[in-house]
């Protein structure tokens, strides 16, 4: 690896710091899972490396009813699986962690990784598309948040200027019963490359009736909602027609690219089936039918 | 900068550079057992454990771990007690080559500590991150469940020998069912989520037993390996394990086209660099044509290689090397050396390559032995027996198939590493990972200028080959810069290198055309052969003939014919990969059969044994697609085959009945769910007849041990263990008084090294000859001292020597009395074996599936082989290499491929993008070993490695056909072709 400067902040504030002094070559370092091996392949050559990861504003993981769910940008994917509060309200984020990478990888890399990393087909960013999840953002003109669906630009492009740092994400609460769906096709079932996914969650309202939320993973420039589904499902009854309308929405929101991975042509063909699959899966938890 | 940590518990302040990663700051400070096996981290060779938190330390900083704690293997083992998970690795086998064992404990170590109760899927996920190449994660589970339920204080059931009835008569091949009728569900039915005790049974293969099967003490029983214990800690063992003072980092400079003429290249910043020390390319090496396959001398053309040339035939061929003082000014220099490219236009399919007006690939005038290389053809090879014309008169039915296979790379974990330097005899010293150390040492001479003398090469333990270190690839560098330098270099491929810039397996173009009678006789078969050898031909000629051979002998058929082309293009280069053309042969042969059936409407088996060879069959074609010239030779002739009774246990085993049950096949409850299964009949080679050679050589030592010396190349298969308990078994003595050394070009005999097969039977029956001639000297050294007349009936048994008359004395008595008494001498013997024939082991190979019919996915639930090996020598050591072939094999058929961009540059070169099964995606496996007791082996055996690589793509391809009634004649089955197959598109 090439030299470059190291250090570690133990302060949001440090951090802050830090970064108003920063150029083009800093880089902020999460779990390096990325970040290391981009600069091992020579494919970024970075002269100052910022490691987040002690920094305690970044690393909490807190849940209270009123203000939902926050998760620093530094805490380690692993860490949503041991937590009882992500199990209880937010159980499709322990289903997308468990499919996500191996224990190694789990352990190292974060939340704010997948995000900031910004790939089309990060699975965890997916997820936390179907949850409204808000970007808490420092920088040196202070705090700013925005919507995770506004903070995805493309691959490898956020909304984050050069000088700032996503701090955390909050879900806010959700009110009833939560249950998830990730349905998803790569090479093999782990390995890191999604070739498209789809993100069901619902939080049950009253009696048959339900908030929907789907996004995609692999169907577009950046993970990607689909709201036109989600109203949809949330329209009337839940009936075949319903299903089948609103994998179709999912099919029409879909924009794939041919790469190296897959065609076009196959991914478009896999967003209503995973859809349809997200979405039977989600209301046979819910109610025990669909199926 | 200063990192403080804590290593094993012991609190330390370590110096390291803010760039470096911590897996070399640990192998710096002396924690060998962490290991290199990728850049980017995916193998997971590094990992460690943080905080109590397995992570891969090849992806971290040091700094990231400043104030941490971190555990490594060697904290496991207090002096000689090891860690019951260490325990445990070593009993159930889990361990082949070693390089990624250490991580796997740790891993087990990480889950282990939080869940003392896990599930088997739980261990499988928990080991998930540690990619290995060779056990097929079978014992490493069995291994990790065990040693928790001793860690739980509970006894687990010892492994005991699953022995099995036959099915088939016994000592005949007619293929008749005795009256054990298979029963329709397999007698243990585990789920990949079944408790602990239903897997622990799966350490072993199943058995069926020759009644003729020799009784034996240490050869046929599981012993742990001999290497094993130094593997488990961790201890410094391999290439890189071993640091001198001054050595040099070398890398290379590989060419960014797929063809393109060199015509400068400026040196001169690279080399004003402080601390570089040489740049070698075209201009200033000597250009000595050579051929880089590890074969015997003289090495098959062509000769199309010089050690740096002027023209770059593929992305990644060598353009230039840098020795420098660390790898960062090494990797800098490259950067700073102007190389000016002429591009030429390249092709890359190897149809392609043989049209007319195709870029012609090698101009050199100092080019030799290729046919015809201005039409890129390297090789024009034809066989034949009978007519097949005629054949294709007299049938009644002609079929003619075409099957396409692809690229892929063999990916040891330790990727190919080589430390060179002068000795204190200034000999040119080679310590390198290879699976050839005396082709090597001929080889590297000439293009060194080195007397072969002058010249020692050393393979310690190595991680992994699979053929790919069947090559003198990298060595010659090394000693070009060594020469250079005058000081210590080391060269080692990162992982991108290793798959552009090694050797991987030959992508072919097969034809098949088969005449067949009404009643499914076959009549005439022509195999026509399109190799794809990429940029240089080195095992060009071998493999693809291995391709003609395994295609046309499987069958009996009285009119055969092999017409192959091997053709240049601009692709890494293929070279030798475990299995060497079967695969690809079989992958055709099989796939087709299986067509020919159906459309005769025949059942499938019933048609493959009426036409496969049976005992006493001649193999017809052999002669004519052998390596040596063995024509006028008689024709090597079956001995023993247990392939009905392969297949046999193969269709119980998988449920093979359920493939007709349309209502399995499509589970109501499951729409998109289609499921079937698949088999595929195989047959392989042992050796190379009349050319592999192995020689041993056995002393006695004063305490009645012995040291065994053999040219033998152990890559981690267990061949130290297995030769050790030959020679244990002849002289009456327990493993461990065996002290082997072996691959040495110095101090051991010579041997061809590890490839086709052939250890085992070669090497094998060298250490069996010269322990048994050793015997004799002790027996008549017993006689001499118990003062018998007639010594011939002494026996060697538990240490002793016993005349017929009960008296005896100890081996140790005997060494002290050669040694120091009387009429003093060393008893010591050396023989050496080469075989005129190569018995074939047979396998019945089985493959259930689910296809999912809306996304294309193919879900191998369970994979079934059941080989006949001959007597199995250690059961431990053939099952694992049944399970991990099979498992690579699953990759080749299922997922891994080298996928290129438009300009020939793989995009694809590090694990996860190219992806190999992970310990949590494995279907369940089972293996039977079916004995049969070949005459020509040492104690009955035959080969085991090779074989398993044959059939699990045809298997694969049939199961895919009996689900989904759709014929793919193409791999890998990724879920997109599978989908564009289903839905014509
Ligand atoms: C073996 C393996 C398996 C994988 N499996 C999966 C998988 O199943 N699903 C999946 O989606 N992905 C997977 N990944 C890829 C994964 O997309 C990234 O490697 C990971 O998300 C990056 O997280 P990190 O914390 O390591 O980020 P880093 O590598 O540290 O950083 C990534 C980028 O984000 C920036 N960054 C990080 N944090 C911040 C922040 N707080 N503020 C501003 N910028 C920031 C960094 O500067 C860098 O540019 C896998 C990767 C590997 C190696
Ligand atoms: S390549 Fe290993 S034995 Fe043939």
């Amino acid at each position: 690896m090439q030299p470059f400067d190291y250090v570690r902040p133990r302060s949001l504030a440090e951090v802050a710091q830090l970064l108003e002094e920063a150029d083009a070559q800093t880089c902020i370092l999460a779990g390096g899972t990325h970040l290391l091996p981009e600069i091992e392949l020579g494919r970024i050559r970075p002269r100052l490396l910022i490691d987040i990861k002690a920094a305690p504003e970044l690393n909490e993981l807190r849940y209270t009813n009123s203000e939902g769910l926050t998760l620093g940008a530094a805490i380690p994917i692993s860490q949503l699986l041991t937590s009882p509060e992500v199990r209880r309200h937010y159980p499709l984020l322990q289903e997308v962690a468990r499919i996500w990478g191996s224990v190694q990888v789990r352990n190292r890399a974060t939340v704010g990784g997948n995000i900031c990393q910004a790939s089309p087909a990060a699975d965890m960013v997916t997820a936390l598309l179907c949850f409204d999840a808000e970007c808490r953002i420092f920088g040196p003109e202070g705090e700013r948040w925005t919507p995770l669906e506004r903070f995805l630009l493309g691959p490898g492009r956020t909304a984050l200027k050069p000088n700032e740092v996503l701090v955390s994400v909050r879900l806010p609460s959700l009110g009833g019963k939560s249950v998830g769906a990730y349905r998803f096709v790569r090479k093999g079932k782990g390995g890191h490359v999604t070739l498209a996914g789809v993100a069901v969650r619902a939080v049950a309202i009253s009696h048959g009736v339900a908030s929907w939320r789907m996004a995609l993973a692999g169907l577009a420039s950046s993970p990607k909602r689909v709201s036109e589904a989600e109203h949809i499902l949330e329209a009337g009854e839940l009936n075949e027609h319903a299903i089948h309308r609103a994998a179709q929405k999912a099919a029409d929101a879909a924009e794939p690219i041919d790469d190296a991975r897959a065609s076009a042509r196959y991914r478009a063909a896999l967003a209503p089936v995973l859809a349809e699959r997200s979405i039977r899966a989600v209301a046979r938890q819910m109610w025990g039918y669909g199926a | 900068m200063k990192i403080n940590v804590n290593i094993n518990g012991i609190d330390q302040t370590l110096e390291c550079a803010a760039g470096e990663t911590l897996l070399r700051v640990l192998r710096r400070e002396g924690y060998f057992s962490v290991r290199f096996g990728s850049e980017t981290g995916e193998s997971g060779a590094g990992a460690i454990l943080m905080d109590g938190e397995l992570v891969n330390a090849e992806v971290m900083l040091a700094a990231q771990a400043d104030g941490h704690r971190i555990e490594t293997v060697e904290a496991l083992s207090q002096g000689r007690r090891l860690h019951p998970i260490q325990e445990a690795f070593m009993r159930t086998g889990a361990i082949q080559s070693g390089y990624s064992t250490p991580a796997m404990i740790l891993a087990a170590k990480a889950l282990l500590d939080k869940n003392p109760n896990p599930t088997e899927a739980e261990v499988r996920d928990a080991l998930s991150g540690v990619l290995d190449r060779e056990t097929g994660y079978v014992k490493p589970v069995q291994a990790v469940l065990e040693a928790a339920a001793i860690l739980r204080g509970e006894d687990p059931t010892p492994i005991e020998p699953n022995v099995l009835k036959p099915i088939t008569l016994p000592g005949r091949d007619l293929d008749e069912y005795g009256d054990a009728a298979p029963p329709s569900e397999p007698e243990f039915p585990v789920g990949s989520d079944g408790p602990a005790v239903d897997t622990r049974r799966r350490a072993l293969p199943k058995f069926v037993v020759a009644p003729e099967a020799p009784d034996l003490k240490v050869v046929g029983k599981p012993q742990i390996k001999v290497d094993a214990l130094k593997l488990v800690k961790g201890n410094p063992a391999f290439v890189d394990d071993f640091e001198m003072r001054g050595m040099l980092h070398a890398k290379l400079l590989t060419s960014p086209h797929a063809h393109a003429r060199i015509l400068d290249i400026d040196d001169s910043e690279a080399l004003a660099m402080p601390g570089v020390h040489a740049v070698l390319h075209y201009k200033n090496t000597p250009r000595v044509p050579y051929a880089s396959g590890g074969q015997s001398h003289p090495n098959p053309p062509p000769y199309d290689q010089v050690s740096f040339d002027n023209k770059v035939r593929y992305v990644g061929d060598r353009v230039a090397v840098v020795a420098a003082e660390t790898p960062e000014i090494a990797t800098e220099a490259i950067k700073r050396i102007k190389v000016t490219y002429e591009v030429l236009p390249a092709v890359f399919d190897e149809n392609e390559a043989l049209k007319e007006g195709a870029p012609v690939i090698h101009d050199e005038p100092d080019l030799e032995g290729a046919y015809d290389p201005a039409r890129n053809i390297v090789h024009h090879i034809e066989a034949r027996v009978g007519d097949v014309e005629e054949g294709f008169e007299k049938a009644d039915y002609v079929f003619e198939h075409t099957y396409r296979v692809h690229q892929v790379q063999q990916c040891p974990i330790e990727p190919h590493i080589c430390i060179g330097y002068w000795d204190a005899d200034e000999r040119l010293v080679l310590r390198t990972s290879t699976q050839v150390p005396f082709h090597v040492r001929r080889m590297v001479a000439p293009l060194l200028g080195l007397p072969l003398k002058r010249i020692r090469v050393i393979k310690p333990r190595i991680g992994g080959g699979f053929g790919v270190k069947q090559e003198m690839l990298i060595e010659d560098i090394v000693g070009h810069l060594v020469m250079v330098t005058g000081r210590p270099v080391k060269l080692e491929l990162n992982r991108a290198e290793e798959f552009m810039s090694s050797r991987t397996r030959h992508p072919q173009t097969i034809t098949f055309k088969t005449g067949v009678t009404k009643d499914g006789r076959l009549v005439a078969q022509r195999m026509r052969v399109i190799g794809n050898t990429g940029a240089y031909g080195t095992h060009g000629l071998t493999v693809q003939i291995v391709t003609g051979l395994r295609g046309l002998s499987t069958y009996n058929c009285p009119n055969k014919e092999f017409v192959c082309d091997v053709v240049y293009t601009n692709i890494p280069v293929p070279g030798a990969y475990r299995g060497y053309g079967a695969p690809q042969a079989h992958f055709a042969l099989e796939s087709h059969m299986e067509e020919i059936a159906e459309a005769l409407g025949m059942d499938v088996v019933e048609f493959k044994r009426k036409n496969w060879i049976k005992v006493g069959d001649p193999m017809d074609i052999a002669p004519q697609l052998g390596e040596r010239d063995t024509e006028g030779a008689a024709l090597p002739i079956i001995m023993t085959s247990g392939l009905a009774e392969c297949v046999a246990q193969g269709m119980k085993a998988i449920g093979w009945e359920r493939r007709n049950d349309p209502n399995w096949r499509q589970p109501p409850d499951r729409p998109h769910i289609r499921r079937g299964i698949g088999m595929a009949v195989c047959m392989h080679g042992t050796a190379i007849p009349g050319l592999d050679m192995g020689g041993a050589s056995i002393k006695i030592n004063d305490d009645g041990s012995f040291n065994l010396l053999v040219g033998a190349t152990d890559l981690g298969t267990g061949s130290d263990t297995v030769l050790a308990q030959i020679a244990a078994e002849v002289l009456g003595v327990p493993l461990e008084d065996i002290i082997i050394y072996s691959s040495d070009t110095d101090m051991t005999p010579f041997d061809t090294g590890a490839y086709a097969s052939s250890t085992t039977y070669i090497s094998g029956m060298a250490v069996k000859k010269a322990a048994e001639e050793l015997r004799e000297q002790i027996k008549e050294r017993a006689g001499l001292m118990l003062g018998l007349e007639d010594w011939a009936g002494v026996r060697l048994e538990d240490r002793r020597a016993i005349a017929p008359d009960g008296r005896s004395v100890t081996l140790e008595e005997v060494a002290l009395n050669s040694l120091h008494h009387q009429d003093q001498r060393q008893l010591m013997a050396t023989a050496s074996y080469v075989s005129p024939e190569s018995p074939p082991p047979f396998a019945g190979q089985f493959v259930e599936v689910e296809v999912d019919i809306e996304t294309g996915q193919v879900t191998v639930k369970k994979m079934v082989m059941a080989v006949d090996c001959g007597v199995a020598i250690n059961p431990i050591t053939a099952s694992g290499q049944v399970e991990g072939g099979m498992t690579q094999a699953l990759g080749y058929a299922h997922c891994e491929e080298m996928v290129y961009d438009e300009n020939g540059r793989m995009v694809n070169p590090q694990f996860g993008p190219y992806k190999i099964y992970r310990a949590d995606e494995m279907p369940e496996i089972e293996v039977y070993l079916v004995q049969t007791v070949e005459p020509s082996g040492p104690f009955g055996a035959k080969a085991v490695a090779e074989i398993p690589k044959d059939g699990v793509a045809p298997a694969l391809a049939n199961a895919v056909y009996n689900a989904t009634g759709v014929r793919i004649r193409e791999i890998p089955f990724t879920p997109e072709r599978v989908w564009r197959a289903l839905h014509s598109c």
